[in-house]
């Protein structure tokens, strides 16, 4: 082989070398992370303005029992295994060995119990290196309860609440800023990333601007953003249609005439406008709580837009009141969207006027489901909505189902759209993988050049 | 009578006005309009005239100010107005100019080329550009921003970006206006009022506008230079009924907007120019001249109503100094007019007071009365002529007295001959008889000696009895004054005849006295002597017997009045006529003097006697004295009002 041969065959290994050397995960760093809302506490039971967001985040602190993945699964996290009798009623979860809080010290069944029953109403006690909960009616849910934000394992003492999971609690400025560190001694594994410096507070604008300027490297992004930053060729991490935008109003429909003005007003939203055109084509049209691809059900539902009907149903009210639709005023496109909807209410002489404040007749809303699991996403989301909570024993989708078409049935509640959460990634952060729920996978990610 | 009675009712009217004012050094006491009922007086019918002469041309002329001020303040804000809607008009042409250019900018732009381009496509993606509008408004000053196709159907709104897909229903595109044009925008919030250009994209195989516009608001009225005292409002015309949310008030303070409705509603109605004076509070400064322009949009209607405010606040001020000026003077030439008038009516009245003093003293009887005569105009020549009047008057009353004396002297030497001469011939005739007896028969003449003398003696008798009446008459002495209680007096009186009546027992004596009598100035004893020469005639006219009354009660003012009345024969017309001549009597042995004595002391006490009779009813003496405390010494006086 001649020489230049040789040379190109040296260039082109280095080059694959090279390649390959950025794909390979490095340990260390920090990434920087813009969000518009901060966590009330760090503490997982306390009440929270954002829990999507806010559990996303002490998932990086805390661990649960188990978790749910994208597929509706349970997963092991603290417990590796478990088990039921045949009444459904008594669980037994085998805790995982080895795992340490952030002191140092071990993760016990004592622990573990004593967490569970500071939130929960549960008889749970320790069994050597298990833990025993009784329920006083069987329960299919229990595992996905238990993998919810406000059951995860915290040891509390006199100083603040300690936890197992990747990350430790660096410095905490509440409200303002969050420095996590990784955790050594992760028993599934040391994260990538030295730490993540979390800042709260910042507009999507503000955000959107730090990612273009390489000041974060990952940020949250307006739903209706995204297209155009996808466009733009950067990188953009949606989750599944997970977060519901609908309309609720202060109580069900107490009268005929009610029922049959909030009908009309079903009827005459041209969902599919605002989709296209508003949401930046993002989202799926929603005629329930839970989206399809959660339930799979969500079609039978209606959602077609028929002003005509629209129409009629008015015309059988001869006064209709003068609805105060409420919208989230830091949300831009809530405003747009209102305002939309109203305009869509005076074509079929509906009268809609919009109000900033709380208290309005009807408010916009948006929430995020805080499960994969159907029949907790529906518990959570109806407490969140202000709907009577479903009681739901099993896994049946049929339950679920039932459930969810007697929420709609009192017409407290118009579904929608379904949007993704969407958030932008920095070209320095390597190994992104967008997840359905939403989560971000921190101990996956490391920071390239 | 007639004149003593005139002087009481005056001493009543000139007392009553002491008491009210004080007496002046000429013995008028100041009580003409009281003397005179409801009769002004002169000095205050010269006060009356200066202050009306006065007052209305202080009036007048203020009244005049106060309009020429109006109309030159009318005259300057007018043109005021004028120039500032001119300005306005300019502002308002560049302004529109401005929008002009900035959308025609826009339609040269990027954005719109693009947005062409996309519409032209068979599937176009309205969401890419629709909050594009925003941000190219933003960029470009303005408040209104569409994208609209060539049905008007919306693509982008900046202002209501929930729009897309609808119609503007208020462009016109089949019309486009050069020039920019005023409109009604319906915005999620309401409806504003903006000044909009509208111009074609020429990109594309698809027609596609851009309506750009700026809201008229306060910051467009604030780019106006106003004058002192003027502001400008702008009414959006954006709804049926008048609403104070449309009304664009870039001035602070509080101003009642639904004042200046039925002015902007009557521009809106007919469409022409009108003016009104507003009054937003009750304090007139704060009234404003309101003068309101149509503003018309694209197809005629008004689409808004330029104010233009002219405060009055100068104007009222001035008009307010005006009349506190005006008062002013008014109330100065007032108290010149009152300065005047004193003056005057001293220099006028003054002299007919001192006549008409003079007057009255002449009438109280004073001979020496003269007017000093100080000027030589008509009222020199009435105090000339006065003089004359009353020197003329005392040589006439000195022949009178002198006349009367003499028929005095005439009728005393009659009187006194006739009385004289009757008991004269019984005298006579008896020494004629003693003397013819003496010669012929001296037994005779011892015979008739004795009863000769007894004649003699009585006759003499009746002649010094005779002369000592005259004596006593001519002797009355000058009464002496002394606060005197008239009931009390008469009770004396009483008690001396009360031995005599109650020999007679056929008489009987009552009192009719009216209780709390004021005192009154009076000689006592010679006021007692007349009433006691009044009951004897009483008691002599009741020679069977009958009830003789002694009545006292309050005279008109402070005067009394004494009655005495007998049960007798009564008196005839006649003798009612001759009672109180001197020497008149119907008594045998009277000598006629007892009521002239009467008369005498009462008429020294500027009283007056009267009699009432009838004949067979009896008769009563009646007796009225005034008070006359100005007789009284002043320590005199002062210790009868103590007492």
């Amino acid at each position: 082989m001649k020489p230049f041969g040789w040379q190109l065959v040296a260039a082109s290994s280095l080059s694959l070398a090279l390649a390959h050397a950025e794909m390979r995960p490095q340990y260390g760093g920090t990434a920087h992370m813009l969000l518009g809302s901060a966590p009330n506490s760090l503490d997982p039971v306390s009440p929270q303005a954002d829990p999507f967001t806010a559990g996303k985040l002490l998932h990086l602190i805390y661990d649960t029992l188990v978790s749910i993945n994208d597929s509706d699964n349970i997963q092991p996290e603290l417990a590796v295994s478990w088990e039921v009798d045949k009444d459904r009623k008594h669980w037994r979860f085998r805790l995982r060995p080895g795992v340490k809080f952030e002191d140092g010290s071990p993760l016990t069944a004592d622990l573990v119990a004593t967490s569970l029953r500071q939130v929960n109403t549960w008889s749970v006690f320790p069994e050597g290196d298990s833990i025993e909960i009784d329920l006083q009616q069987a329960d299919d849910l229990l595992p996905a309860e238990l993998s919810l934000t406000k059951n995860a394992i915290v040891k509390r003492n006199e100083s603040a609440p300690s936890g197992t999971g990747p990350f430790r609690v660096g410095k905490w400025e509440s409200g303002k800023r969050l420095v996590l560190t990784a955790n050594e001694e992760y028993w599934g594994g040391r994260p990538f990333l030295n730490s993540v410096e979390i800042e709260f507070g910042s507009s999507y604008r503000d955000q959107e601007t730090a990612l273009e300027l390489g000041r974060a490297d990952l940020v949250e992004i307006a739903t209706e953003q995204a297209r155009r930053l996808e466009t733009g060729a950067r990188h953009v991490s949606e989750s599944g249609p997970l977060e519901l935008l609908a309309l609720v109003f202060a109580h069900e429909a107490q009268s005929t005439n009610e029922s049959k003005l909030r009908q009309a007003l079903t009827l005459c939203i041209d969902r599919i406008s605002i989709r296209d055109v508003l949401l930046g084509g993002q989202g799926d049209l929603a005629a329930g709580i839970l989206p399809n691809w959660i339930t799979g059900y969500e079609f039978l539902f209606a959602t077609e837009m028929d002003v005509r009907k629209a129409q009629e149903a008015r015309g059988e009210v001869s006064q209709a009141p003068v609805w105060m639709l409420g919208y989230n005023s830091r949300d831009p496109i809530s405003k747009v969207v209102a305002e939309r909807i109203a305009l869509n209410a005076r074509d079929v002489g509906l009268r809609v006027q919009l109000a900033s404040g709380a208290n309005a007749d009807v408010q916009l809303v948006r929430i995020r489901l805080e499960s994969m699991n159907p029949g907790i996403a529906l518990k959570t989301a109806a407490v969140r909505l202000g709907l009577p909570e479903p009681k739901l024993e099993g896994v049946s989708m049929q339950q679920v189902y039932e459930a969810e078409a007697a929420l709609l049935q009192g017409q407290k509640i118009i579904p929608l759209f379904h949007v993704p959460v969407v958030y932008g990634v920095g070209g320095a952060v390597k190994g992104w993988k967008a997840r359905l729920d939403g989560s971000w996978p921190l101990t996956d990610v490391w920071l390239g050049h | 009578m007639e004149g003593a009675a005139r002087w009481q009712l005056a001493a009543d009217g000139c007392l009553v006005g002491s008491l009210a004012a004080p007496a002046r050094h000429d013995g008028h006491h100041g009580c003409d309009a009281r003397l005179h009922g409801e009769k002004l007086s002169f000095r205050r019918k010269l006060l009356l005239v200066f202050s009306a002469t006065i007052f209305v041309v202080v009036a007048a002329v203020a009244g005049i100010v106060s309009v020429l001020t109006g109309a030159a303040f009318d005259r300057l804000n007018g043109e005021r107005t004028l120039a500032l809607v001119r300005q306005f008009q300019r502002a308002f042409k560049r302004r529109g100019d401005d929008v002009v250019e900035q959308v025609e900018a826009i339609a040269a732009g990027d954005a719109a080329r693009r947005m062409g381009l996309e519409l032209s496509r068979l599937q176009p993606d309205y969401g890419t550009y629709v909050g594009e509008a925003k941000g190219i408004a933003d960029s470009q000053g303005l408040d209104f921003l569409e994208f609209v196709d060539a049905q008007g159907k919306i693509i982008a709104s900046a202002q209501s970006p929930a729009k897309f897909g609808y119609k503007d229903s208020s462009l016109n595109l089949a019309a486009v206006s050069k020039h920019a044009y005023l409109k009604e925008e319906d915005l999620p919030q309401g409806s504003a009022l903006g000044l909009f250009a509208v111009r074609p994209v020429r990109d594309g195989e698809v027609a596609l506008y851009v309506a750009g516009g700026i809201r008229l608001d306060k910051e467009f009225l604030r780019t106006l230079d106003l004058p002192a005292g003027m502001r400008t409002l702008l009414y959006q015309n954006v709804a049926p009924a008048f609403s104070a949310q449309f009304l664009i008030d870039p001035s602070e303070g509080p101003r009642v907007a639904e004042k200046i409705a039925p002015l902007i509603q009557k521009v809106v109605a007919d469409g022409n120019e009108h003016s009104e004076t507003i009054r937003w509070t009750s304090n007139r400064t704060d009234d404003e001249m309101m003068h309101a322009i149509p503003l018309p949009g694209q197809d005629g209607a008004i689409a808004g109503v330029l104010l233009v405010g002219s405060s009055r606040r100068e104007y009222v001020e001035l008009n307010r100094r005006v009349r506190d000026v005006a008062m002013l003077v008014g109330g100065i030439g007032i108290l010149f007019a009152i300065f005047m008038s004193n003056w005057a009516a001293w220099r006028v009245t003054r002299p007919v007071e001192q006549l008409a003093a003079a007057a009255r003293s002449v009438g109280r009887g004073e001979r020496e009365v003269r007017i000093d005569v100080s000027s030589h105009d008509e009222f020199g020549e009435l105090a000339d002529a006065f003089n004359r009047m009353t020197r003329e008057l005392g040589e006439q009353s000195d022949r009178l007295v002198q006349a009367e004396r003499v028929a005095a002297w005439r009728e005393l030497a009659r009187r006194l001959a006739h009385e004289l001469k009757n008991p004269l011939f019984p005298l006579q005739l008896t020494v004629e008889n003693l003397v013819r007896a003496h010669a012929h028969s001296p037994q005779l003449f011892e015979e008739m000696f004795d009863e000769g003398t007894k004649t003699l003696l009585a006759e003499i008798a009746n002649l010094k009895s005779t002369v000592t009446r005259f004596s006593e008459f001519s002797k009355m002495p000058e009464p002496h004054f002394q606060p005197v209680d008239v009931n009390n007096l008469i009770e004396q009186v009483a008690r001396v005849f009360q031995a005599q009546l109650e020999s007679r027992v056929r008489i009987e004596c009552r009192l009719e006295l009216e209780q709390g009598l004021p005192l009154i100035a009076a000689d006592s004893d010679l006021l007692h002597r007349a009433i006691s020469n009044l009951v004897l005639n009483g008691i002599d006219a009741m020679p069977t017997g009958g009830t003789i009354t002694l009545a006292s009660n309050r005279k008109n003012g402070n005067g009394v009045s004494i009655k005495v009345s007998d049960t007798g024969s009564g008196l005839s017309a006649e003798e009612r006529k001759a009672l109180f001549t001197p020497y008149y009597t119907t008594k045998q042995n009277g000598t006629g003097l007892g009521l002239a004595l009467v008369q005498s002391i009462v008429s020294d006490h500027q009283g007056k006697v009267g009699v009432h009779s009838r004949p067979g009813q009896g008769t009563t003496f009646t007796i009225e004295l005034p008070r006359n405390w100005e007789r009284l010494s002043a320590g005199q006086g002062k210790s009868a009002v103590e007492n």
